[in-house]
């Protein structure tokens, strides 16, 4: 079995591979690169797990530099993932991949602006403005950034109109239908008299 | 494409339905992102053989499952329950049992997860530590345990 730097060293390799395909605009096969570096070293760090506490054979305690290289490794990969996802407009994906990168490091920059952008595109205005507000705290003078929370301001005024507007088109309606519902008790009030 | 290929740690290759592979969270993402290239294997370079054989009669037996939608109540405790194909599969000695556990945990395999792990808290609960111990065959060799808890109780400020 290949040693853990081996390994670290392999999915480096796959990753370089994969941004070379980048580079070319051959996504799909830039994404099975850094899929593949991902499942290189996925896994290997155990530590804190029941696999090291119990010592089963094969899943070794590993030193803070490889987890760090690890880490640091899977970040890097499931980053340029977003990047390809998010280049064919695959919103979910792009968030699924953020998701894994913010787990494993709360406040990385790009990936809170990435998975924000993605719940603009879909809708989510909310939780757009979380990810956004983020990103711009980390980095408050990047244009991008700002960019996209001009955007997200722009969406957040169009529904609100819209809120506006189906609102006061309910309450018209509501008022007509009073106005009509009443008119015939004025009726049968006055036949009765 | 019905068909896919995934090759262990170990160089062996499987040839498994493709519905059956994508019950692995990690193989769906990554069957997904190809975008139909997914004519040469896959590797699985984390998983051997013999535990990839098991994981996949796991998924073959249940990927017509239909998900649960019936949220369990989080007041209650979690049921422990397993159904019988799975309390035989789960069957194994512990080594195998836990190389199954982090093998669903590496292809992100949720029910194969859950119903490992449940057999584990099954054999653990009501048990004093020596009995764990004594159960799972774990040596307490208090050196090499003192100074693995003590690294892990100070790494845990950095993943936490």
């Amino acid at each position: 079995m290949a040693s853990v730097a081996d390994k670290i060293a392999a999915a480096n390799a796959l990753r370089l591979a994969g941004n070379e395909l980048f580079q070319q605009n051959d996504l799909h096969r830039a994404a099975r690169k850094y899929h593949e570096a991902i499942l290189t070293v996925k896994g290997l760090d155990a530590k804190g797990g029941f696999a090291s506490l119990l010592g089963v054979p094969g899943v070794p305690a590993l030193s803070a530099d490889y987890t760090s290289a690890i880490n640091e490794m899977l970040i890097n990969c499931y980053s340029n993932l977003t990047v390809c996802a998010s280049k064919s407009m695959r919103w979910e994906k792009c968030i699924q991949y953020c998701d894994k990168i913010i787990a494993l490091d709360k406040s990385h920059t790009k990936a809170h602006f990435r998975r924000g952008q993605a719940h603009l595109r879909l809708g989510f205005l909310d939780r757009a403005e979380r990810d956004l507000k983020v990103a711009a705290a980390n980095e408050p003078n990047d244009s991008a950034i700002q960019r996209e929370l001009q955007l997200l301001h722009e969406r957040q005024k169009e529904a609100d109109r819209e809120q506006k507007a189906f609102y006061s088109d309910m309450f018209q309606r509501m008022k007509l239908s009073n106005d009509s519902q009443q008119q015939p008790m004025q009726t049968d009030n006055s036949e009765s008299q | 494409m019905s068909q896919i290929k995934l090759q262990s740690s170990d160089g062996r290759e499987f040839t498994v339905d493709a519905k059956a592979a994508k019950m692995s969270e990690t193989i769906k993402n990554m069957l997904e992102d190809l975008g139909g290239d997914g004519e040469n294997a896959i590797p699985v370079p984390n998983v051997t053989g013999a535990i990839l054989e098991k994981v996949i009669s796991y998924c073959l037996h249940h990927k017509d499952d239909v998900p649960k939608v019936v949220e369990e109540d989080p007041s209650k405790p979690k049921k422990e329950e397993i159904d019988a194909w799975d309390a035989e599969f789960c069957k194994v000695d512990y080594v195998t049992l836990f190389n199954i556990i982090l093998a669903a945990n590496y292809l992100d395999i949720k029910p194969l997860l859950d119903v490992t792990c449940k057999t584990v808290a099954n054999v653990i609960r009501g048990k004093t530590p020596d009995e764990i111990r004594k159960t799972l065959g774990v040596k307490s060799e208090a050196p090499a345990s003192a100074a693995s808890s003590s690294s892990s109780s100070a790494a845990e400020p950095a993943t936490a």
